[in-house]
């Protein structure tokens, strides 16, 4: 699943027409779904990124380690308008704590260190690129996911040369449409890197036939997925034995499938 | 190749740190104040960042140099360890590097003159005090890179009561045969036999290239040592142990090998719990083991079992006194 943030309905719009995306009866922030991508439209500064991001998360069903991603305008000393880059530090300047979002899959834009800040900066005397969501997103987003999925992608609205105005909708959306196939892709291969971490098939498929056919208490079902999971690594694609399975209960099973793991040396050839 | 570099805002300008990046001059560099801002981060999977590891070049502050276990020496009157780097080029399952951190990004501590400085006030006259490196990542395996050994010879050449142990599973060995080979400085190769090698040792050089390194060592001069360290239960193990042992030493020089060390495959609980997370599909952690006290383990009578049956074949090659066997006192 992909969750997008951003701060203005015009920077959104790009996303909305390339994820084919719905508006959803939301009250608070306006909401967008898809097939497996969600958006909100915070509005601008941190407390919105904040409260935004939570409100997404539990929209989405309060997923985890799955892929977040704020995109938005940000200013820039030197870069051109239009110019995109990822962040690989994100300062508060409010606060001066700092994130290092760990970029493990390659990514299609240079990238950048961002400063968040509560004013706009008409000076541009960071370096940085400058805006005025990300830290908040990131503090709210790496309670949701691990740090390699959470990404924030800035594309340059202002810098020296033409400084901070507000934008009309039609020049963001002019900025960030040409982007948005390269954030599919980046997205997408955030998603893959999560595949390993999920439960393999096998395991969920034999504990849901077990627990149907069985009473297994709460703790019992918890050693039921532990010990299918070392079955599973010890015995790829192979079922439990039906004398296991074929114990009378619970604890019958649990006791039988735990010998036969202990005495089940792993092959290594 | 490393993407990105994190470098400390106060060794910014340091020589070792400007060599680093004229050899990584495609790495993007950020700075940070404190590596750990980078490094400890709650929100992080070892798993994944072990795809694409960084490099963070930071000091070390305090704690350079601690003292070994009871039970982990290896003859000394006294043993000390310490890590100039903070995870590994290899990625071995079996290892607790990844139960232990968070982040997979390789940390490099650049004030290796420290680490000597503390080294110095350890050594006492007429003692023999031994300096185990590469605990928290192998010691040569980026040598290249970090020049560490190169830099720690001359100082061990000056003090010959101070030992130094490099252990290592890399081929990396040119910064030692580039020099006259050194009493004091023993490389220790860790090894497990080929099929545990193929199954849980990732990215780490063949034992065969190893086996051939480490004689090239012998060769040459420099002492050697092996680590058959941890043990690791599993079908057929004595058969494989044997075909190990005796493709290692069947040219080695019994002269050149300064000892030869086993101990069984032995985690914290709580780091076991972390890389039974990360690697639910591994076979290594599915079956076997048992939690003692703190510790996950293999059970003592399998412990026992497995270091005895190493013993007897060590004693096919090796005296007596250069056969160590690493246990918590507790357990000798």
């Amino acid at each position: 699943m992909i969750l997008i943030v951003t701060a203005f309905d015009a920077e959104a719009r790009p996303m909305i027409d390339h994820f084919r995306l719905r508006r959803q009866a939301d009250h608070g922030f306006p909401v967008y779904a898809g097939v497996d991508v969600w958006l909100i439209v915070s509005g601008p500064g941190r407390i919105n990124a904040a409260a935004a991001t939570t409100h997404l998360h539990g929209r989405a069903g309060f997923p985890w380690d799955n892929s977040w991603i704020n995109v938005g305008i940000a200013g820039h000393a030197e870069l051109p308008l239009g110019e995109a880059r990822i962040a690989h530090k994100i300062t508060e300047k409010m606060s001066g704590k700092s994130w290092y979002p760990a970029l493990v899959t390659g990514s299609p834009w240079k990238s950048a260190p961002l400063m968040t800040v509560d004013r706009p900066d008409m000076e541009y005397a960071s370096g940085s690129l400058v805006d005025m969501e990300a830290s908040a997103f990131m503090e709210t987003a790496l309670r949701f996911s691990s740090g390699e999925f959470v990404h924030v992608l800035k594309i340059v609205s202002d810098n020296r040369e033409s400084p901070a105005v507000i934008p009309k909708g039609s020049q963001l959306q002019a900025w960030i449409t040409p982007h948005v196939a390269a954030l599919e892709d980046f997205c997408r291969s955030l998603e893959r890197l999560a595949i390993p971490l999920e439960t393999p098939a096998g395991v969920t498929q034999q504990y849901e036939t077990l627990t149907a056919a069985m009473h297994f208490t709460v703790s019992q079902q918890n050693r039921l997925q532990q010990l299918l999971q070392r079955w599973q690594a010890l015995n790829p694609d192979m079922e439990i034995p039906a004398t296991v399975s074929g114990q009378a209960t619970a604890q019958g099973l649990l006791d039988a499938l735990q010998m036969r793991i202990d005495s089940m040396p792993p092959v290594f050839r | 190749m490393i993407p990105y570099i994190y470098i400390e805002r106060e060794i910014r300008d340091h020589p070792r740190v400007k060599t680093i990046l004229l050899r990584h001059k495609r790495a993007t560099v950020v700075e940070c104040e404190r590596y750990g801002e980078v490094f400890n981060p709650k929100a992080q999977n070892f798993r994944l960042q072990k795809q694409r590891p960084a490099l963070i070049l930071a000091r070390k502050h305090k704690g350079l140099v601690q003292q070994a276990p009871p039970g982990y020496g290896v003859g000394g009157d006294s043993h000390y360890y310490f890590s100039h780097m903070l995870n590994c080029l290899y990625d071995c399952r079996y290892c607790f590097l990844q139960g232990m951190y968070r982040s997979a990004n390789y940390v490099l501590f650049i004030n290796y003159e420290d680490f000597l400085d503390e080294m110095d006030s350890l050594v006492k006259p007429g003692r023999q005090t031994w300096f185990f490196s590469g605990y928290d990542g192998d010691s040569l395996a980026l040598e290249p890179v970090t020049g560490f050994a190169a830099s720690m010879l001359p100082w061990f050449e000056q003090r010959p009561e101070a030992w130094l142990e490099l252990r290592t599973k890399s081929t990396q060995i040119g910064s030692l045969l580039a020099r006259k080979p050194l009493p004091n400085i023993v490389t220790a190769f860790s090894f497990t036999p080929e099929p545990v090698w193929k199954a849980t040792e990732h990215r780490v050089p063949t034992v065969e290239r190893r086996a051939i390194a480490m004689l090239q060592l012998a060769r040459a001069g420099w002492p050697i040592a092996l680590r058959i360290d941890p043990l690791i239960w599993h079908s057929d193990y004595e058969k494989h142990y044997s075909e190990l042992f005796l493709q290692l030493f069947r040219h080695l020089p019994e002269t050149m090998v300064h000892s030869v060390t086993t101990g069984p495959f032995r985690m914290p609980q709580p780091f076991f719990r972390n890389m039974e997370r990360l690697y639910p599909e591994e076979p290594l952690f599915a079956a076997g083991l048992e939690t003692r006290g703190k510790m996950v383990s293999y059970p003592l009578d399998r412990e026992r079992e497995m270091i005895a049956f190493c013993v007897q074949e060590f004693q096919k090659y090796l005296p007596d006194e250069k056969i160590y066997t690493n246990l918590p006192e507790n357990d000798a």
